[in-house]
């Protein structure tokens, strides 16, 4: 390996790395999640529903598009996410965090990396892109060319890269955040459903609440001076892979949950407002989502309300509505209910 | 992309056409239920008032319910409306000014239109107000619907053969008008059809439909009442044992006409109108009453009838006598007056005052509808052969006619209201020669006093044995006489406690002068011993008569000033009216003090061996009554020696059979006599035995759900580990239930444990233990199954909702039979 160093984040080197101890139970694994959400929540204010939904995400081992404005603080969000993590491998040439501002020039490689000649070794060698990163803020996703968000939605998919016949594995913790900006349409390539289907979370921000807004101006001074890191700690690239094992191995997911799954995916194949209904991938990435949910829950068993919390933020932009059926939100609520109900009655009373 | 499955789509073409639908369909229905209910009452006007007015109210109905307006303001708006269409109506209709300006005709239009109108407008109105803001009272709509629309059609079924045939033939072999059974189909669907509504909708049940049970009992009902009364009278269902009521009731119609007749006809103003003008029946009697007896006389109906039978033979000697003068004459039917209502009588009838008022007895088709049945406690055989039931009896003398008294002290044996309880006659008649006989009465026909076997002693309420085919019953003691005439020879006139003016009253004759000249002449043939002799005297005068009148009821001498006179002293033809004022006047100026009997008599033959005679309209009779002393009033009728009239035909003894079955079915006892009177509408025992199941049905059900609800709060103290938390859980949703809070529609039970934790904190600890069961892994017990934990849970959850709820609700909620359908 190449000693080039693309990162500029030189806190790795003097760290003193002592291995944490491996996480292989539900209560470490919610440690996790707790340390985590206290430094995303102090970080970033009023967005408890988005931090929530990232942790999960991330914990799935999926990826999250935000739909949101400019100035609402997804990099902020980002940046706050890069800073939880401690790259506890700092001889690979993976580096915490990156940013990838989306143009409508951009290329493949400006996202892969490329290779390059060193002349004086007279050899190529790989310059790892951006991708290479635990976390990937790929911003306005939208407005690059569908061949770059091609190159960018195959390594969320395969985990992997492929330059010049080369394929290039990424880190197992691979955590993409895209935005797209709602409104501002013109010159944008709107990302079609099948890409849309990598994303496991679409979440569409609203304004933050007035109190919540309040403090925010209150505190910027103050969270800019001093960057609270030391009073909660952060984790491990390490401890959050654990976690994803302890989710996937640990918690219980019913068999009626599963069923409802179903049911609710054959709903919307059945109703006539939803052009294409889910598909069975859509279910299979539901799954690890639903048992994030339950452990940042410190449940270990998966519930119904999990799917209802969830259903938004997975279905929605994997339904295709007919022409004038209204709102997918709504649409989405009418078809889990049914669904959830029956889950309800039969388990409950 | 793919197609949705064909299925799909044609689901949606008609989900979306029933969608598009919905409010026009809802307008249709509801517009013909508005013109099903105002059918029967409104005329062309208000019919279309009422559908527009409903068409109107539905579409602000919905308008409103839409609104943010409070349901109770819209219900008083409503309301409001209503009375104040009411009121114009009324206004326009009633108000002088109003009335003449718009002229009659415009003014009822206006009015009707209006009135209905506003009424139709509010009542639908509010009840899609009602039904858009608490969708589980759309069943109102359905239901007024539903029965509007089956009422209508039972009603209309009358005189229709019932279809599916099958159904109905199999109801008839059961005994079943098919009537009940369609009624009751169709209630019993529309029940189904509500009950589907209530319970799948898709929302909840909430407390706020409570009160929609028992109102849909009450529509239920009511609906069958309604149809019931609307298809009973005179309908064509067929109604095996209608059979033998029916002409009754036919008969009943004429009654009343012929009754006012005569009432109004006669100016005496003395009479009084309760009792020539009221009673219908009898006073037929009155002047039918001759009709009756001189059965075979009258002209044009066949049916003399009654006694036509019996003496019509010939032989029969006027049965008066029979006793006394040994053989009376053979007149023809023993005693028949001639009148009747028939249409030829009617048409050449008029009955003038001065005529022996009245018409004749009914005669025709008519003469043999049963108008009571009397029931013989016990075997007695009258020496006239024939029974008298009296009604009235007119003893006053009026300008040229017998009218009923008024003087004060006259005829006090009379009984002019129907009796509650046990009334006593004053005075008991004199006992000599006197048997009590008791006797049941049951009407068929409606009469305006009580009539019983000559002479009564006491009237008695009696419990009415079948209220659909008798209007009323009662028990009679009579002092019927039982001596032979002969017997009567003897003894005084009069009443020796009778008053002088009393005495005057019965002796009062008419001022013709040859009355008095015939009677002289005829007690002038007697024998030195019999002239003294008051009742031989009156004998005398009898036989004379019988053997010099002929009867038909087709001669009225209506025409005449004087009807007695153009009677006696001119062709002598005529019927009992006539007979019995003539005998009057004769036995008056012959000294005897008497008075014309009025009510029904029959011929002891036709009862037939039986204990039961039943009374027809041709029975009505009146007779020559004389009072002998110590014996009281003894029946003196006239047999005339010959009859112009039909025989009528012999009395229908199957018809007398039934009849005093169904008379007998409940037999009288002395306490019956305290009942009151049966004056409350009929009921079929059909009718009442379906209320009873229906309230039956009723308590079982809410007898079960209380036991259901029971159950489920008891249960985790008696299930095993591992019902426990399910159970135990179910428990506690009941509890919050019961005080209003349950979980929405597709909430998850967290989320419900979220919101219900204002009211019940300690509940969420309980859905937590549960979710754990339920899906959590299996094989891992916490504290999940703990009895003692569920325990304290139930207990916390219970002080916590005491706390946060008034004791009214919680109250409301324990009574609430269904509150548990609102847990889950």
């Amino acid at each position: 390996m190449t000693t080039h160093d693309t990162s500029d984040a030189p806190q790795s080197e003097h760290i003193t790395y002592t291995p944490a101890p491996r996480i292989t139970d539900l209560e470490s694994a919610f440690g996790v999640v707790t340390r985590l959400r206290g430094r995303l929540q102090r970080a970033v204010r009023g967005r408890d529903d988005v931090i929530e939904a990232i942790i999960i995400a991330m914990l799935a081992d999926g990826h999250v598009l935000l739909e949101d404005f400019p100035g609402s603080g997804k990099t902020t969000l980002a940046k706050a996410l890069g800073d939880c993590l401690i790259d506890d491998r700092p001889d690979d040439d993976i580096v915490a965090i990156r940013r990838i501002q989306f143009t409508p020039d951009l290329l493949p490689s400006d996202v892969t990396g490329t290779t390059i000649f060193d002349p004086t070794t007279n050899k190529f060698f790989f310059r790892p892109g951006p991708v290479f990163a635990h976390i990937v803020l790929a911003d306005e996703i939208n407005r690059t060319s569908p061949k770059v968000q091609s190159a960018l939605l195959e390594a969320m998919g395969e985990k992997q890269v492929t330059v010049d016949n080369r394929t290039r594995q990424l880190d197992p913790l691979f955590f993409v955040i895209a935005t797209q900006n709602p409104l501002d349409f013109s010159g944008t390539f709107p990302l079609p459903s099948a890409q849309l289907d990598r994303f496991l979370f679409k979440i569409k921000m609203k304004h933050i609440a007035r109190d919540a807004e309040l403090e925010v101006l209150a505190s910027i001074r103050a969270r800019r001076t001093a960057p609270a890191e030391e009073e909660v700690p952060r984790i491990t690239r390490t401890e959050l892979v654990d976690s994803r094992a302890v989710v996937e191995s640990q918690i219980h997911i019913a068999a009626s949950i599963r069923e409802a799954l179903v049911d609710i995916a054959e709903a919307t194949r059945r109703d006539p407002r939803v052009l294409q209904g889910l598909s069975t991938r859509a279910l299979v990435l539901m799954i690890p989502a639903l048992q994030s949910r339950a452990l940042t829950r410190r449940r270990n068993h998966v519930t119904d309300d999990d799917v209802r919390a969830l259903a938004h933020y997975t279905f929605s932009h994997r339904l295709e509505l007919a022409p004038g059926a209204g709102d997918v939100t709504t649409v989405t609520d009418e078809l889990i209910a049914g669904p959830l109900e029956r889950l309800a009655r039969r388990a409950g009373a | 992309m793919s197609r949705p499955p064909l299925s799909a789509d044609e689901d949606s073409l008609f989900t979306r056409v029933v969608r598009a639908a919905r409010h026009p369909l809802r307008a249709l229905s509801m517009s013909v239920a508005a013109f099903c209910l105002a059918a029967d009452v409104a005329m062309t006007g208000g019919l279309v008032a009422s559908v527009l007015g409903c068409l109107v109210g539905i579409a602000l109905g919905e308008w409103l319910g839409r609104s943010r307006i409070r349901l109770s303001a819209l219900g008083l708006g409503f309301g409001a409306v209503g009375v104040l269409a009411a009121t114009t109506a009324w206004l326009l209709g009633h108000v002088e000014p109003v009335v003449s300006l718009l002229g009659t005709g415009w003014a009822l239009s206006l009015a009707s239109f209006v009135g209905y109108g506003g009424l139709s407008l509010a009542g639908f109105g509010a009840m899609r107000a009602l039904g858009k803001r608490r969708p589980s009272w759309v069943v109102l709509e359905v239901g007024v619907l539903v029965l509007s629309v089956a009422s209508a059609l039972a009603a209309h079924r009358g005189g229709v053969v019932a279809r599916p045939l099958w159904l109905s033939d199999l109801a008839w072999r059961q005994g079943i008008d098919p009537a009940d059974v369609f009624v009751g189909i169709g209630l019993g669907a529309a029940m189904v059809a509500i009950s589907l509504m209530l319970f799948e909708r898709k929302g909840r049940l909430g407390l706020a439909a409570l009160p929609l049970i028992p109102l849909l009992a009450l529509l239920a009902v009511s609906c069958f009442q309604f149809t019931r009364e609307a298809t009973d009278p005179g309908d064509a269902s067929p109604d095996p044992s209608e059979e033998t009521a029916q002409p009754g009731d036919e008969q009943d119609d004429h009654g009343p006409p012929g009754g006012h007749d005569g009432g109004a006809d006669d100016d005496d103003g003395p009479l009084d109108g309760g009792a020539s003008a009221g009673d219908g029946g009898l006073d037929g009697g009155a002047s039918a009453g001759d009709g009756g007896r001189d059965g075979g006389a009258s002209g044009g109906g066949g049916d003399g009838g009654l006694d036509g039978g019996a003496s019509g033979g010939g032989g029969g000697d006027g049965g008066l006598d029979g006793g006394s003068g040994g053989g009376a004459r053979p007149d023809g039917g023993s005693t028949p007056p001639p009148d009747t209502r028939d249409d030829a009588s009617r048409e050449g009838g008029a009955v003038t005052p001065q005529d022996l008022r009245d018409q004749p007895p009914q005669r025709g088709s008519g003469a043999g509808a049963p108008v009571a049945v009397v029931l013989f406690e016990a075997d007695y055989s009258p020496p006239s052969e024939g029974y008298y039931f009296r009604q009235d009896a007119w003893s006053q003398l009026e300008g040229r006619r017998l009218v009923p008294a008024t003087r004060p002290g006259v005829d006090p044996d009379l009984l002019r209201r129907f009796p509650t309880g046990r009334t006593e006659v004053t005075p008991q008649p004199g006992s000599f020669g006197r048997t009590g006989v008791v006797t049941t009465v049951a009407l068929t026909v409606a009469h305006p006093a009580p009539f019983g076997l000559e002479s009564p002693a006491w009237f008695a309420e009696a419990r009415n044995p079948n209220p659909s085919r008798f209007r009323r019953a009662y028990r009679v003691l009579s002092q019927a006489q039982s001596g032979d005439y002969s017997t009567l020879l003897g003894r005084g006139a009069g009443a020796a406690e009778w008053s002088p003016e009393v005495r005057a009253t019965y002796l009062e004759t008419h001022p013709d002068p040859r009355f008095q000249a015939f009677a002289d002449e005829t007690i002038a043939t007697l024998r030195e011993p019999q002239r003294a002799d008051p009742f031989a005297r009156a004998i005398a005068l009898k036989l004379r008569l019988d053997s010099m009148l002929t009867y038909s009821t087709a001669e009225r001498h209506a025409d005449a000033e004087d009807p007695a006179v153009d009677f006696f002293f001119g062709n002598r033809i005529g019927y009992c009216v006539h007979f019995a004022h003539t005998a009057v006047y004769l036995f008056r100026a012959a000294g005897i003090p008497s008075r014309i009997g009025v009510g029904y008599m029959s011929a002891e033959s036709n009862r037939r061996g039986g204990s039961a005679l039943v009374l027809q309209a041709g029975d009505a009779h009146a007779w020559p009554e004389v009072y002998v002393e110590g014996a009281g009033w003894i029946v003196l009728d006239i047999a005339a020696a010959r009859n112009l009239d039909p025989p009528r035909p012999p009395q229908d003894e199957d018809a007398q059979q039934m009849l005093g079955e169904m008379a007998r079915e409940e037999p009288p006892d002395p306490e019956d006599e305290a009942t009151p009177p049966e004056d409350a509408p009929p009921r079929t025992p059909l009718a009442r035995s379906l209320a009873v199941a229906f309230l039956l049905a009723l308590l079982a059900a809410l007898a079960g759900l209380y036991a259901i609800k029971a159950w489920r709060r008891l249960a985790p103290f008696l299930v095993g580990e591992t019902a426990r938390p399910r159970v135990s859980y179910r428990a506690t949703l009941d509890r919050l239930a019961e005080v209003g809070m349950s979980r929405a529609y597709g909430e998850t039970r967290e989320q419900f444990a979220a919101r219900a934790a204002a009211l019940s904190p300690s509940f969420a600890a309980a859905t937590e233990r549960m979710l754990a069961v339920s899906l959590g892994p299996p094989g891992v017990r916490g504290d999940a199954h703990d009895a003692a934990a569920w325990a304290a849970n139930t207990a916390a959850v219970r002080r916590e909702v005491n706390a946060a709820t008034p004791p009214l609700r919680r109250w409301l909620g324990r009574v609430h039979p269904l509150s548990f359908l609102d847990s889950r």
